[in-house]
Protein backbone atom coordinates (compact mmCIF):
# COMPACT_ATOMS: atom_id res chain seq x y z
CA UNK A 1 0.00 0.00 0.00
CA UNK A 2 1.42 3.46 -0.90
CA UNK A 3 2.33 5.95 1.63
CA UNK A 4 -1.07 7.97 0.90
CA UNK A 5 -3.46 5.22 1.10
CA UNK A 6 -1.88 4.78 4.41
CA UNK A 7 -2.45 8.35 5.01
CA UNK A 8 -6.13 7.88 4.18
CA UNK A 9 -7.01 5.00 6.17
CA UNK A 10 -5.40 6.85 9.25
CA UNK A 11 -9.07 7.79 10.72
CA UNK A 12 -10.24 5.07 10.76
CA UNK A 13 -7.74 3.16 12.47
CA UNK A 14 -7.90 5.47 15.23
CA UNK A 15 -11.71 4.54 15.36
CA UNK A 16 -10.67 0.71 15.17
CA UNK A 17 -13.22 -0.34 12.03
CA UNK A 18 -10.59 -1.24 9.86
CA UNK A 19 -10.23 -4.80 8.95
CA UNK A 20 -7.50 -7.00 10.00
CA UNK A 21 -5.53 -6.77 6.70
CA UNK A 22 -6.16 -2.86 6.54
CA UNK A 23 -4.84 -2.54 9.94
CA UNK A 24 -2.03 -4.49 9.98
CA UNK A 25 -0.73 -3.30 6.85
CA UNK A 26 -0.84 0.43 8.45
CA UNK A 27 0.65 -0.35 11.61
CA UNK A 28 3.53 -1.94 9.86
CA UNK A 29 3.71 1.51 7.47
CA UNK A 30 3.67 3.54 10.46
CA UNK A 31 6.19 1.95 12.35
CA UNK A 32 8.85 3.18 9.89
CA UNK A 33 6.98 6.32 8.44
CA UNK A 34 7.61 9.07 10.68
CA UNK A 35 5.19 11.41 8.59
CA UNK A 36 2.06 8.71 9.41
CA UNK A 37 3.01 8.53 13.00
CA UNK A 38 2.44 12.54 13.54
CA UNK A 39 -0.31 12.39 12.03
CA UNK A 40 -1.33 9.38 13.66
CA UNK A 41 -0.78 11.09 17.08
CA UNK A 42 -2.85 14.29 15.71
CA UNK A 43 -5.63 12.38 14.40
CA UNK A 44 -6.02 10.57 17.75
CA UNK A 45 -6.21 14.56 19.71
CA UNK A 46 -8.23 15.12 17.08
CA UNK A 47 -10.88 12.31 17.94
CA UNK A 48 -10.34 12.67 21.45
CA UNK A 49 -11.52 16.47 20.81
CA UNK A 50 -14.62 16.01 18.49
CA UNK A 51 -15.74 13.16 21.29
CA UNK A 52 -15.25 15.59 24.28
CA UNK A 53 -17.03 18.37 22.43
CA UNK A 54 -19.76 15.70 21.52
CA UNK A 55 -20.33 14.53 24.85
CA UNK A 56 -20.25 17.83 26.50
CA UNK A 57 -23.09 18.77 24.48
CA UNK A 58 -26.69 18.70 25.68
CA UNK A 59 -28.75 15.74 25.91
CA UNK A 60 -32.27 14.45 24.87
CA UNK A 61 -35.24 14.86 26.82
CA UNK A 62 -36.07 11.09 28.21
CA UNK A 63 -39.82 12.35 27.66
CA UNK A 64 -39.17 12.34 23.89
CA UNK A 65 -39.70 8.45 23.92
CA UNK A 66 -43.37 8.62 25.31
CA UNK A 67 -44.28 11.17 22.22
CA UNK A 68 -42.73 8.57 20.16
CA UNK A 69 -44.97 5.50 21.29
CA UNK A 70 -47.74 8.37 20.98
CA UNK A 71 -47.36 8.91 17.66
CA UNK A 72 -46.46 5.22 16.64
CA UNK A 73 -50.36 4.83 18.10
CA UNK A 74 -51.84 7.47 15.61
CA UNK A 75 -49.94 6.24 12.98
CA UNK A 76 -51.30 2.31 13.43
CA UNK A 77 -54.77 3.60 14.21
CA UNK A 78 -54.46 5.17 11.31
CA UNK A 79 -53.05 2.39 9.13
CA UNK A 80 -55.73 -0.05 10.69
CA UNK A 81 -58.38 2.52 10.16
CA UNK A 82 -57.11 2.72 6.25
CA UNK A 83 -57.09 -0.70 5.72
CA UNK A 84 -60.49 -1.20 7.12
CA UNK A 85 -62.16 0.81 5.40
CA UNK A 86 -61.81 -0.06 2.06
CA UNK A 87 -63.00 -3.54 2.80
CA UNK A 88 -66.54 -1.94 3.67
CA UNK A 89 -66.81 0.56 1.18
CA UNK A 90 -65.30 -1.37 -1.66
CA UNK A 91 -68.54 -2.05 -3.72
CA UNK A 92 -69.82 1.78 -3.38
CA UNK A 93 -66.61 3.37 -3.78
CA UNK A 94 -66.52 2.18 -7.29
CA UNK A 95 -70.21 3.63 -8.05
CA UNK A 96 -69.84 6.42 -5.79
CA UNK A 97 -66.24 7.79 -6.09
CA UNK A 98 -66.48 8.96 -9.45
CA UNK A 99 -69.71 10.73 -9.20
CA UNK A 100 -68.56 12.06 -5.99
CA UNK A 101 -65.74 13.92 -7.40
CA UNK A 102 -67.94 15.16 -10.53
CA UNK A 103 -70.21 16.60 -7.56
CA UNK A 104 -67.45 18.10 -6.02
CA UNK A 105 -66.16 19.54 -9.27
CA UNK A 106 -69.17 20.82 -10.25
CA UNK A 107 -69.97 22.17 -7.20
CA UNK A 108 -67.04 24.04 -7.27
CA UNK A 109 -67.21 25.37 -11.09
CA UNK A 110 -68.51 29.26 -11.13
CA UNK A 111 -72.37 29.24 -12.23
CA UNK A 112 -71.58 30.89 -15.57
CA UNK A 113 -69.31 28.19 -16.35
CA UNK A 114 -72.26 25.66 -15.37
CA UNK A 115 -74.72 27.22 -17.67
CA UNK A 116 -72.24 27.28 -20.15
CA UNK A 117 -71.46 23.09 -20.46
CA UNK A 118 -75.10 22.35 -19.67
CA UNK A 119 -75.77 24.25 -22.97
CA UNK A 120 -72.93 22.72 -24.75
CA UNK A 121 -73.80 19.21 -23.51
CA UNK A 122 -77.91 19.90 -24.74
CA UNK A 123 -76.40 21.13 -28.08
CA UNK A 124 -73.93 17.78 -28.46
CA UNK A 125 -76.70 15.22 -26.81
CA UNK A 126 -79.71 17.06 -30.09
CA UNK A 127 -77.10 16.80 -32.49
CA UNK A 128 -76.54 13.20 -31.59
CA UNK A 129 -80.12 12.55 -31.64
CA UNK A 130 -80.56 13.71 -34.92
CA UNK A 131 -78.47 11.73 -36.75
CA UNK A 132 -78.86 8.71 -35.35
CA UNK A 133 -82.87 9.51 -36.18
CA UNK A 134 -81.78 10.45 -39.79
CA UNK A 135 -79.21 6.79 -39.93
CA UNK A 136 -82.81 5.15 -38.91
CA UNK A 137 -85.38 7.08 -40.91
CA UNK A 138 -84.19 6.66 -44.57
CA UNK A 139 -87.14 8.14 -46.24
CA UNK A 140 -86.89 11.08 -44.76
CA UNK A 141 -85.09 13.24 -47.74
CA UNK A 142 -83.88 16.61 -47.33
CA UNK A 143 -83.65 19.09 -50.35
CA UNK A 144 -81.86 21.99 -50.62
CA UNK A 145 -83.81 25.24 -51.62
CA UNK A 146 -81.34 25.63 -54.45
CA UNK A 147 -82.80 22.43 -55.65
CA UNK A 148 -81.72 18.74 -55.93
CA UNK A 149 -78.00 18.34 -57.64
CA UNK A 150 -78.16 17.25 -61.30
CA UNK A 151 -75.97 14.32 -60.64
CA UNK A 152 -78.65 12.99 -58.02
CA UNK A 153 -81.01 12.70 -60.54
CA UNK A 154 -82.94 10.10 -62.87
CA UNK A 155 -82.07 10.33 -66.46
CA UNK A 156 -84.47 13.07 -68.28
CA UNK A 157 -86.78 13.82 -71.17
CA UNK A 158 -87.92 16.80 -72.80
CA UNK A 159 -91.37 16.18 -73.76
CA UNK A 160 -94.02 18.25 -75.34
CA UNK A 161 -98.59 17.48 -75.33
CA UNK A 162 -100.39 18.20 -77.17
CA UNK A 163 -103.32 21.66 -77.00
CA UNK A 164 -106.27 19.31 -75.77
CA UNK A 165 -104.19 17.37 -72.95
CA UNK A 166 -106.11 17.31 -69.79
CA UNK A 167 -104.16 17.26 -66.54
CA UNK A 168 -105.03 13.86 -66.15
CA UNK A 169 -104.19 12.45 -69.43
CA UNK A 170 -100.93 14.26 -68.52
CA UNK A 171 -101.09 12.41 -65.12
CA UNK A 172 -101.43 9.13 -66.85
CA UNK A 173 -98.66 9.82 -68.95
CA UNK A 174 -96.42 10.68 -66.45
CA UNK A 175 -97.30 7.52 -64.37
CA UNK A 176 -97.05 5.28 -66.86
CA UNK A 177 -93.08 5.98 -66.94
CA UNK A 178 -92.77 6.74 -63.53
CA UNK A 179 -91.53 10.01 -64.08
CA UNK A 180 -92.34 13.40 -62.53
CA UNK A 181 -92.39 17.23 -64.11
CA UNK A 182 -89.57 18.95 -62.82
CA UNK A 183 -89.08 21.84 -65.34
CA UNK A 184 -91.01 23.42 -68.36
CA UNK A 185 -93.02 24.02 -70.09
CA UNK A 186 -90.37 25.97 -71.78
CA UNK A 187 -91.09 28.52 -75.10
CA UNK A 188 -91.55 25.36 -77.36
CA UNK A 189 -94.15 23.97 -74.72
CA UNK A 190 -91.08 21.44 -73.47
CA UNK A 191 -91.66 19.84 -70.24
CA UNK A 192 -88.86 17.91 -68.92
CA UNK A 193 -89.69 15.17 -67.02
CA UNK A 194 -87.70 13.09 -65.03
CA UNK A 195 -87.64 9.13 -64.18
CA UNK A 196 -87.25 8.87 -61.33
CA UNK A 197 -85.70 5.27 -61.33
CA UNK A 198 -83.81 5.54 -64.11
CA UNK A 199 -80.17 6.39 -63.89
CA UNK A 200 -78.68 8.29 -66.53
CA UNK A 201 -76.07 5.57 -67.97
CA UNK A 202 -79.22 3.22 -68.39
CA UNK A 203 -80.01 4.32 -71.91
CA UNK A 204 -81.93 1.08 -73.10
CA UNK A 205 -83.98 1.86 -69.92
CA UNK A 206 -84.43 5.77 -71.21
CA UNK A 207 -85.13 4.24 -74.95
CA UNK A 208 -87.96 2.03 -73.33
CA UNK A 209 -89.20 5.40 -71.46
CA UNK A 210 -89.00 7.46 -74.49
CA UNK A 211 -91.02 4.82 -76.69
CA UNK A 212 -93.48 4.34 -74.19
CA UNK A 213 -94.24 8.12 -74.10
CA UNK A 214 -94.00 8.43 -77.59
CA UNK A 215 -97.05 5.99 -77.92
CA UNK A 216 -99.44 8.05 -75.74
CA UNK A 217 -101.94 9.91 -78.54
CA UNK A 218 -101.14 12.93 -76.40
CA UNK A 219 -97.24 13.23 -76.46
CA UNK A 220 -96.34 14.61 -79.29
CA UNK A 221 -92.98 14.45 -79.07
CA UNK A 222 -90.31 13.36 -76.69
CA UNK A 223 -86.62 14.23 -76.96
CA UNK A 224 -83.55 12.46 -74.91
CA UNK A 225 -82.16 15.62 -72.68
CA UNK A 226 -78.52 16.35 -72.48
CA UNK B 1 3.39 3.94 17.06
CA UNK B 2 4.40 4.43 21.12
CA UNK B 3 3.05 2.47 23.88
CA UNK B 4 1.42 5.56 24.97
CA UNK B 5 -0.76 5.54 21.98
CA UNK B 6 -1.35 2.00 21.26
CA UNK B 7 -3.16 2.29 25.68
CA UNK B 8 -5.53 5.71 24.57
CA UNK B 9 -6.68 3.80 20.91
CA UNK B 10 -7.27 0.83 23.21
CA UNK B 11 -9.33 2.91 26.09
CA UNK B 12 -10.86 5.48 23.87
CA UNK B 13 -12.70 2.83 21.37
CA UNK B 14 -15.57 4.09 19.06
CA UNK B 15 -18.22 4.54 21.29
CA UNK B 16 -16.98 3.81 24.15
CA UNK B 17 -19.24 6.17 26.33
CA UNK B 18 -22.41 4.12 24.74
CA UNK B 19 -21.10 1.03 25.20
CA UNK B 20 -20.42 1.36 28.90
CA UNK B 21 -24.00 3.24 29.39
CA UNK B 22 -25.55 0.03 28.01
CA UNK B 23 -22.40 -2.67 29.64
CA UNK B 24 -22.46 -4.32 26.24
CA UNK B 25 -19.98 -4.36 23.79
CA UNK B 26 -19.93 -2.85 20.19
CA UNK B 27 -20.63 -6.21 18.26
CA UNK B 28 -23.22 -7.10 20.94
CA UNK B 29 -25.47 -3.52 20.04
CA UNK B 30 -24.97 -4.29 16.36
CA UNK B 31 -26.59 -7.56 17.03
CA UNK B 32 -29.02 -6.32 18.96
CA UNK B 33 -29.98 -3.30 16.88
CA UNK B 34 -30.58 -5.96 13.87
CA UNK B 35 -33.25 -8.44 16.27
CA UNK B 36 -35.20 -5.14 17.07
CA UNK B 37 -35.51 -3.90 13.83
CA UNK B 38 -36.78 -7.73 12.69
CA UNK B 39 -38.63 -6.97 15.79
CA UNK B 40 -40.47 -3.65 14.96
CA UNK B 41 -41.12 -4.91 11.49
CA UNK B 42 -43.57 -7.71 13.40
CA UNK B 43 -44.92 -4.55 15.44
CA UNK B 44 -43.11 -4.98 18.49
CA UNK B 45 -43.33 -2.21 21.15
CA UNK B 46 -40.58 -3.39 23.38
CA UNK B 47 -37.99 -4.06 20.80
CA UNK B 48 -38.73 0.03 19.40
CA UNK B 49 -38.52 0.98 23.17
CA UNK B 50 -35.40 -1.08 23.45
CA UNK B 51 -33.52 0.47 20.28
CA UNK B 52 -34.36 3.99 21.14
CA UNK B 53 -33.09 4.10 24.51
CA UNK B 54 -29.56 2.58 22.79
CA UNK B 55 -29.81 4.79 20.09
CA UNK B 56 -31.59 8.07 21.14
CA UNK B 57 -28.44 10.05 22.32
CA UNK B 58 -26.25 9.05 19.51
CA UNK B 59 -28.90 10.02 16.79
CA UNK B 60 -29.73 13.03 19.20
CA UNK B 61 -25.99 14.00 19.20
CA UNK B 62 -25.44 13.71 15.17
CA UNK B 63 -28.45 15.72 14.69
CA UNK B 64 -27.51 18.39 17.14
CA UNK B 65 -23.79 18.07 15.40
CA UNK B 66 -25.82 18.60 12.17
CA UNK B 67 -28.05 21.14 13.21
CA UNK B 68 -26.73 23.25 16.54
CA UNK B 69 -30.33 22.96 17.95
CA UNK B 70 -31.48 21.43 21.25
CA UNK B 71 -35.14 21.39 19.91
CA UNK B 72 -34.84 20.51 15.99
CA UNK B 73 -32.70 17.93 16.97
CA UNK B 74 -34.78 16.61 19.84
CA UNK B 75 -38.18 16.30 16.88
CA UNK B 76 -35.48 15.20 14.58
CA UNK B 77 -34.62 12.00 16.61
CA UNK B 78 -38.17 11.27 16.81
CA UNK B 79 -38.66 11.32 13.15
CA UNK B 80 -36.16 8.90 12.95
CA UNK B 81 -37.03 6.54 14.97
CA UNK B 82 -40.76 6.68 13.44
CA UNK B 83 -38.82 6.45 10.17
CA UNK B 84 -37.57 2.86 11.64
CA UNK B 85 -40.93 1.59 12.70
CA UNK B 86 -42.52 2.73 9.38
CA UNK B 87 -39.84 1.18 7.47
CA UNK B 88 -38.60 -1.53 9.37
CA UNK B 89 -40.71 -4.23 7.35
CA UNK B 90 -39.11 -2.85 3.90
CA UNK B 91 -35.09 -3.10 5.59
CA UNK B 92 -33.70 -6.58 4.21
CA UNK B 93 -30.31 -6.26 5.15
CA UNK B 94 -29.10 -4.57 2.43
CA UNK B 95 -26.66 -2.48 4.33
CA UNK B 96 -25.91 -2.41 8.01
CA UNK B 97 -28.57 -1.63 10.18
CA UNK B 98 -26.32 1.39 11.19
CA UNK B 99 -26.02 2.37 8.11
CA UNK B 100 -29.28 2.81 8.04
CA UNK B 101 -30.70 4.05 11.29
CA UNK B 102 -27.79 6.75 10.45
CA UNK B 103 -28.45 6.82 6.65
CA UNK B 104 -31.86 8.32 7.57
CA UNK B 105 -30.78 10.68 10.14
CA UNK B 106 -28.32 12.20 8.04
CA UNK B 107 -30.76 12.32 5.02
CA UNK B 108 -33.30 14.42 7.59
CA UNK B 109 -30.67 16.82 9.00
CA UNK B 110 -29.52 17.31 5.18
CA UNK B 111 -33.41 18.31 4.65
CA UNK B 112 -33.49 20.40 7.73
CA UNK B 113 -30.40 22.59 6.77
CA UNK B 114 -32.07 23.53 3.41
CA UNK B 115 -34.65 24.41 5.33
CA UNK B 116 -33.21 26.10 8.28
CA UNK B 117 -31.17 29.95 8.42
CA UNK B 118 -27.52 29.55 8.39
CA UNK B 119 -26.78 26.71 11.69
CA UNK B 120 -26.29 28.53 15.11
CA UNK B 121 -25.01 27.00 17.83
CA UNK B 122 -26.18 26.50 21.27
CA UNK B 123 -22.55 26.70 22.52
CA UNK B 124 -23.22 28.10 26.31
CA UNK B 125 -25.45 24.27 26.37
CA UNK B 126 -23.00 22.90 24.13
CA UNK B 127 -19.76 23.14 26.13
CA UNK B 128 -20.99 23.87 29.58
CA UNK B 129 -20.67 20.70 30.52
CA UNK B 130 -18.20 20.17 33.67
CA UNK B 131 -16.38 16.79 34.16
CA UNK B 132 -16.70 15.53 37.61
CA UNK B 133 -13.64 16.46 39.76
CA UNK B 134 -12.87 19.49 38.09
CA UNK B 135 -12.09 22.51 40.40
CA UNK B 136 -13.29 25.74 39.65
CA UNK B 137 -10.79 27.25 37.39
CA UNK B 138 -10.26 23.82 35.41
CA UNK B 139 -13.81 23.74 35.32
CA UNK B 140 -13.92 26.75 33.45
CA UNK B 141 -10.95 26.01 31.05
CA UNK B 142 -12.30 23.58 29.76
CA UNK B 143 -15.70 24.56 29.14
CA UNK B 144 -14.21 27.56 27.03
CA UNK B 145 -11.93 25.11 25.33
CA UNK B 146 -14.98 22.89 24.57
CA UNK B 147 -16.68 26.06 23.65
CA UNK B 148 -14.07 26.78 21.34
CA UNK B 149 -13.63 23.53 19.83
CA UNK B 150 -17.63 23.22 19.41
CA UNK B 151 -16.90 26.58 17.36
CA UNK B 152 -14.27 25.11 15.38
CA UNK B 153 -16.42 21.90 14.08
CA UNK B 154 -19.17 24.05 13.34
CA UNK B 155 -17.43 25.99 10.96
CA UNK B 156 -16.91 22.82 8.88
CA UNK B 157 -19.13 22.28 5.81
CA UNK B 158 -22.11 19.74 6.61
CA UNK B 159 -20.46 17.57 4.97
CA UNK B 160 -17.03 17.99 6.60
CA UNK B 161 -18.81 17.43 9.68
CA UNK B 162 -20.47 14.59 9.25
CA UNK B 163 -17.82 12.55 8.19
CA UNK B 164 -15.62 14.06 11.23
CA UNK B 165 -18.65 13.29 13.80
CA UNK B 166 -19.38 9.65 12.31
CA UNK B 167 -16.08 9.07 12.64
CA UNK B 168 -14.94 9.97 15.60
CA UNK B 169 -18.13 10.52 17.62
CA UNK B 170 -20.03 7.74 16.45
CA UNK B 171 -16.82 5.17 15.51
CA UNK B 172 -18.55 3.76 12.28
CA UNK B 173 -16.05 2.22 9.48
CA UNK B 174 -15.46 4.59 6.20
CA UNK B 175 -17.92 1.75 4.40
CA UNK B 176 -20.67 2.69 6.40
CA UNK B 177 -19.94 6.26 6.33
CA UNK B 178 -20.24 5.97 2.63
CA UNK B 179 -23.77 4.08 3.13
CA UNK B 180 -24.65 6.49 4.86
CA UNK B 181 -23.70 9.82 2.88
CA UNK B 182 -24.75 7.91 -0.27
CA UNK B 183 -21.14 8.35 -1.65
CA UNK B 184 -18.09 6.18 -2.83
CA UNK B 185 -15.56 5.44 0.02
CA UNK B 186 -13.04 7.71 -1.58
CA UNK B 187 -15.29 10.76 -1.44
CA UNK B 188 -15.44 10.10 1.91
CA UNK B 189 -11.59 9.83 2.66
CA UNK B 190 -11.46 12.65 0.54
CA UNK B 191 -13.95 14.83 3.06
CA UNK B 192 -11.97 13.65 5.79
CA UNK B 193 -8.86 14.74 4.31
CA UNK B 194 -10.26 18.71 3.89
CA UNK B 195 -12.35 18.12 7.34
CA UNK B 196 -8.90 17.68 9.11
CA UNK B 197 -6.91 20.51 7.08
CA UNK B 198 -10.11 22.97 8.06
CA UNK B 199 -10.37 22.09 11.44
CA UNK B 200 -6.84 22.40 12.11
CA UNK B 201 -6.56 25.52 10.34
CA UNK B 202 -9.54 26.68 12.63
CA UNK B 203 -8.03 25.57 15.72
CA UNK B 204 -4.29 27.32 14.84
CA UNK B 205 -6.35 30.49 14.07
CA UNK B 206 -7.85 30.60 17.63
CA UNK B 207 -4.51 29.47 19.00
CA UNK B 208 -5.38 25.90 19.96
CA UNK B 209 -3.45 24.22 17.61
CA UNK B 210 -1.89 22.60 20.39
CA UNK B 211 -4.70 20.62 21.75
CA UNK B 212 -4.04 18.65 18.17
CA UNK B 213 -0.36 17.66 19.26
Amino acid sequence: MKHSEVLELLPWYVNATLDEQERQTVEAHVAGCSECAAELESLVAMRRMVVSAGDAGPVPSPFMLNRALEQIEEYERAKSHQEAAPQEATPRRAESGFWKKMVDWWQLTPAFTRFAIAAQLILVVSLGITVVYQGTHPSVIYVPLAGPSSDELGATLAVKFSQGATEQEIRQALTAVDGEIIAGPSALDLYTIRLKHVPRNRTEEIERARQTLQQNPRVITVLQSK
Amino acid sequence: MTQSLKQELEDTGPGSDFKEALHMGDEDIKDDLTLWIQQIAEGNRDAFEKLYRAYQVRIFRFLFRMLGETATSEELTNDVMIAVWKGAAGFKGQSKPTTWLFGIAHHKALNELRRMKPVTVEVEKAGAAVAPGDGPEEALTRSNLRQDIQHALQQLSPEHRAVMELTFYQGLSYQEIAGIMQCPVNTVKTRMFYAKKQLQQVLQKGGLEGELL
